[in-house]
C-alpha cells in the first residue's frame, strides 16, 4: 500500500472515530459493561478496522461494520465479566429541568421519567434494535449485528414501539 | 389495499413504511390505504411519535454519558500497526503477529480495567483512602443524630476537652452504650476511620460498594459501603461518601437489638459561635416531631410509599402499566401520574389509593380519542425454516402443535417474567433493607406480601416455561445449576433480573433468531441459562432477615 494511500486511511478512519466513537461507547454500554471497558473497547473497534482496511479488505457499510464488531466485543466483555450490572439500569437520573416555566416543565420531567421507565423495560434485544435503528442502520444492517433475521428485527422493534407508544404524545 | 380492512396492516407492516423498508410497490398501496383510512393513518402517527420520543430520548442521553477518560488519540496507534505491517510485509510474517499485537492491546485494556474495577469495589481500601483523605476538619462542623426516639445535634468531634454536660440525659447515654458495646467510636461516629475500626475487628462480614447517582460530575456521585455482621451489637452500618472528595455524609446504624440511629451532617454552624461548640441538650421530641423529621430522611416517609405501592398491586396496576410513583421529600408527599390511561381505569386508581395521607394523582391523557394498545398475544414471530431449532422443533413438537404456536408461548411467559422480575427490582430499589428494617412490623409484612406475589407468580411461570422447554430440551444432558446466595432479597431481586433478561435473550436468539450456532451448543446454552434462572427465580423467594 503506497503512501498517499496509507495517509488517506489515517484521516478516514479518524474521521469515523470522531464522528462516531460516542455512538459506538453508547452501544457497548447497553452490554452492561463497565464504562470504562466500554471506553477501551470503542476505541479498540476502530483500531481493528484500520487493520482490516489496511489488509486491503473493501467494506461497504463501514458504520454498520463497526457496530457488529462492537457488538460482538460487547458480548465477549459482558460473557467474560464475573458481575453483570442490570441491563437498563441507566436512565434514572431525571435531567435537570430549566426554570422558565416551572409547571409545563414538571410535566416534562414526569412524562420523561414515564418514557424513561418504558425504555428500562425493553428487553436488550429490543432496545439493541431500537438504538441501532436511531444509529441510522436499515432492518438488513441491524439483523447482520444482532445476529437475528429481518423478520425478527421488525418483530422486536414492533413490540418495542408498542411499549413506547404507551407514553407517546403527540 | 385500499379495499383492505384495517386489521390487515399490522404494526410492523406500518413500521416498516414508516422506515422505509418496504419496496415501492408496498410501500405504495400502504399510502393508498392510508389516504382512505383515517384510523391507520392516526396509528402510523402514533409510531413515528413514540420513535421520535425514543430518538430525542437516547440523543440527549448520549450527550449526558461522556466516558470515563479523555478519548485517546489513535495516531500512534495506527503508526504503530504500520510499522509492525512495513517490518513484516517482506517477509511474508504470519497473520497471527497481527492479532498477538490486538490481543496484547486488549490484555492491557482488561487489566487497567480489572484494577480500576477491583478499587471501585473494595470497601477496605476505599475506606482506607476515605480516612485519609476525606476526613472533615473544619472545627464548627456538627452533625445530626436520629434515633427512635430523639434527635440530637452534636459536634462531629467530641474530644476531652468538650462539655459532656448533655452525656447525663437518659435516652442519651442509651444510645452512647449501644455506641460502646459495638466497639463504635461514640466520638467521632460519621467518619471512615471509625467505620473502618469496627469493620477490621470484625471476624465474620460481608461488604457491598454501590456507587450513587450517575452524573458526568463526580460530585454528583456517592460511594455507600454497607457492611453486614451477624458478630457484636451492631447488625449492619453502612456509610455514605461524597466520590470526589470521599467526604462521608451520611451513615445508618442498625443494632441488633432493633434500635437504629442515622447520622447526617447538620446544617453548617456558620452563625454559630465557636464558644458554643458543646453538645445540645437532647431533643425531648414529641411524636410529633419526630414525624416530620422522618418525612425528610430515610427511613421513614417510605411507609406512606410502601401503602401506595400496595394500593397499585392490589389492583395489579403495578406490572408495566404507564405509572410512576415518587416520592417528593421537599413536598412531603407521594406523587402518581399517569399517563394515557382511560378513564375508568383512571377511577379505580384513585379509588385504590383514596385515603392514604399525603398523596397526590395526576393523571395526563396524550391520546383522549383512543383507549390505550394492550397486547392480548404477541403477533406470530419468525419461527419458520429461519429458526436455528426448527427442525428440532418440529421432531419435538411432532405434528399436533405448530412451531409457531409454541415459540409465541414461550416468548409470551418469558416477556411475563421479565415483567415479575422488573417489579421486584423496582420494589428492591424503592425499600433497600435498611429502609425495610426500619418499618413497623405490619408494612414489612406488607412488603414481603407484595414481593411474595411476585415470587409466587414468578415460580408459576418458571414452572410452565419448565414444562413447555421440557419438550425441547429433553434428552438434552442437563445440569442443575448451584443454588444462589444472596444476603437479602434486595441483592438477590438485581440478579433475578439479570438472569431473567439472559434468558429472554437467550430464548429469542435460540427461537427466533439466526444464528449459525449448531443445534446442540444451543440446547445446552438454553438448558445452562434455564437451570440457573430458575435457582435465581427460587432465591427471589428468600425471607427477609
Amino acid at each position: 500500500m503506497d503512501e498517499a494511500r496509507i495517509v488517506s486511511l489515517h484521516a478516514q478512519v479518524e474521521q469515523l472515530y470522531e464522528d462516531a466513537r460516542q455512538d459506538i461507547y453508547y452501544y457497548l454500554l447497553t452490554f452492561g459493561i463497565d464504562p470504562g471497558q466500554a471506553q477501551d473497547l470503542s476505541q479498540e473497534t476502530f483500531l481493528r478496522l484500520y487493520m482490516v482496511l489496511r489488509e486491503g479488505q473493501q467494506i461497504r457499510n463501514e458504520r454498520a461494520w463497526i457496530f457488529r464488531v462492537a457488538h460482538n466485543l460487547g458480548l465477549n466483555a459482558r460473557a467474560s465479566q464475573k458481575k453483570v450490572r442490570p441491563i437498563g439500569t441507566d436512565f434514572e437520573v431525571p435531567l435537570p429541568v430549566a426554570a422558565e416555566n416551572p409547571e409545563r416543565n414538571l410535566l416534562e420531567a414526569e412524562r420523561r421519567s414515564l418514557l424513561d421507565r418504558a425504555i428500562r423495560e425493553l428487553s436488550p434485544q429490543q432496545r439493541q434494535c431500537l438504538l441501532l435503528r436511531v444509529e441510522g442502520l436499515r432492518y438488513q444492517e441491524i439483523a447482520g449485528i444482532v445476529g437475528i433475521s429481518i423478520s425478527t428485527v421488525a418483530e422486536f422493534l414492533r413490540r418495542a414501539v408498542s411499549k413506547l407508544k404507551r407514553v407517546a404524545h403527540e | 389495499m385500499s379495499d383492505a380492512s384495517c386489521s390487515l396492516i399490522e404494526d410492523t407492516e406500518l413500521l416498516a413504511y414508516a422506515d422505509g423498508e418496504l419496496d415501492a410497490r408496498q410501500a405504495a398501496d400502504i399510502r393508498r390505504h392510508l389516504a382512505d383510512c383515517p384510523e391507520c393513518e392516526l396509528r402510523l402517527r402514533h409510531l413515528r411519535a413514540s420513535l421520535e420520543d425514543f430518538t430525542w430520548r437516547i440523543e440527549e442521553d448520549k450527550r449526558r454519558v461522556s466516558p470515563p477518560r479523555p478519548w485517546q488519540n489513535l495516531k500512534p496507534e495506527f503508526n504503530r500497526v504500520d510499522r509492525e505491517l512495513a517490518a513484516r510485509l517482506p517477509r511474508a510474517a504470519p497473520r497471527t503477529h497481527r492479532w498477538l499485537a490486538v490481543a496484547a492491546t486488549v490484555l492491557v485494556a482488561v487489566i487497567i480495567y480489572q484494577f480500576s474495577r477491583e478499587n471501585s469495589v473494595s470497601a477496605a481500601e476505599l475506606l482506607d483512602k476515605a480516612a485519609q483523605t476525606g476526613a472533615p476538619t473544619e472545627p464548627g462542623r456538627r452533625i445530626r443524630m436520629k434515633t427512635r426516639q430523639n434527635v440530637f445535634v452534636r459536634p462531629a468531634k467530641l474530644t476531652a476537652t468538650t462539655p459532656q454536660h448533655a452525656a447525663n440525659d437518659s435516652s442519651f447515654t442509651h444510645i452512647k452504650a449501644l455506641f460502646e458495646q459495638a466497639r463504635f467510636s461514640w466520638e467521632d461516629p460519621l467518619s471512615a476511620r471509625a467505620f473502618a475500626e469496627w469493620r477490621n475487628h470484625l471476624g465474620e462480614k460481608s461488604d457491598e460498594v454501590t456507587v450513587l447517582g450517575s452524573g458526568n460530575q463526580l460530585a454528583e456521585r456517592q460511594y455507600r459501603i454497607r457492611t453486614t455482621t451477624p458478630e457484636g451489637a451492631l447488625a449492619e452500618a453502612s456509610l455514605t461518601l461524597r466520590a470526589n472528595d470521599l467526604r462521608p455524609l451520611q451513615e445508618t446504624l442498625r443494632f441488633r437489638n432493633n434500635e437504629w440511629v442515622v447520622i447526617a451532617e447538620a446544617e453548617p454552624a456558620g452563625d454559630m459561635p465557636s464558644r458554643q461548640m458543646e453538645p445540645l441538650p437532647p431533643i425531648a421530641a414529641s411524636r410529633e416531631d419526630i414525624s416530620q423529621e422522618s418525612v425528610e430522611e430515610t427511613p421513614a416517609g417510605a411507609d406512606e410509599e410502601l401503602h401506595v405501592i400496595a394500593a397499585l398491586n392490589r389492583i395489579g396496576a403495578d406490572l408495566g402499566e404507564p405509572l410512576e410513583v415518587r416520592r417528593e421529600e421537599a413536598e412531603r408527599r407521594i406523587l402518581v401520574t399517569g399517563i394515557g390511561i382511560d378513564p375508568a381505569r383512571q377511577k379505580q386508581i384513585l379509588g385504590s389509593v383514596a385515603g392514604i395521607p399525603g398523596v397526590s394523582v395526576h393523571f395526563e391523557d396524550p391520546h383522549p380519542v383512543e383507549s390505550p394498545p394492550i397486547e392480548s398475544a404477541p403477533a406470530p414471530v419468525a419461527a419458520g425454516p429461519e429458526s436455528p431449532l426448527h427442525d428440532l422443533l418440529k421432531e419435538k413438537l411432532g405434528a399436533g402443535r405448530p412451531a409457531g404456536q409454541f415459540v409465541d408461548q414461550v416468548l409470551a411467559l418469558s416477556d411475563s417474567a421479565l415483567s415479575r422480575a422488573h417489579a421486584l427490582y423496582s420494589l428492591s430499589e424503592r425499600f433497600p433493607s435498611e429502609i425495610e428494617r426500619a418499618f413497623e412490623p405490619h408494612d414489612r409484612s406488607l412488603l414481603a406480601s407484595i414481593r411474595l406475589q411476585h415470587h409466587r407468580a414468578l415460580l408459576s411461570t418458571a414452572h410452565q416455561l419448565e414444562r413447555e422447554l421440557d419438550t425441547l430440551l429433553s434428552g438434552a444432558v442437563r445440569e442443575r445449576a448451584p443454588p444462589v446466595r444472596c444476603g437479602t432479597w434486595q441483592q438477590c431481586a438485581a440478579g433475578l433480573l439479570r438472569t431473567t433478561q439472559e434468558l429472554d435473550e437467550t430464548l429469542n436468539l435460540a427461537l427466533a433468531g439466526t444464528q449459525p450456532e449448531p443445534t446442540e451448543q444451543l440446547t445446552s446454552k438454553l438448558g445452562e441459562t434455564l437451570e440457573r434462572w430458575l435457582q435465581a427465580v427460587r432465591a427471589s423467594g428468600m425471607s427477609s432477615p
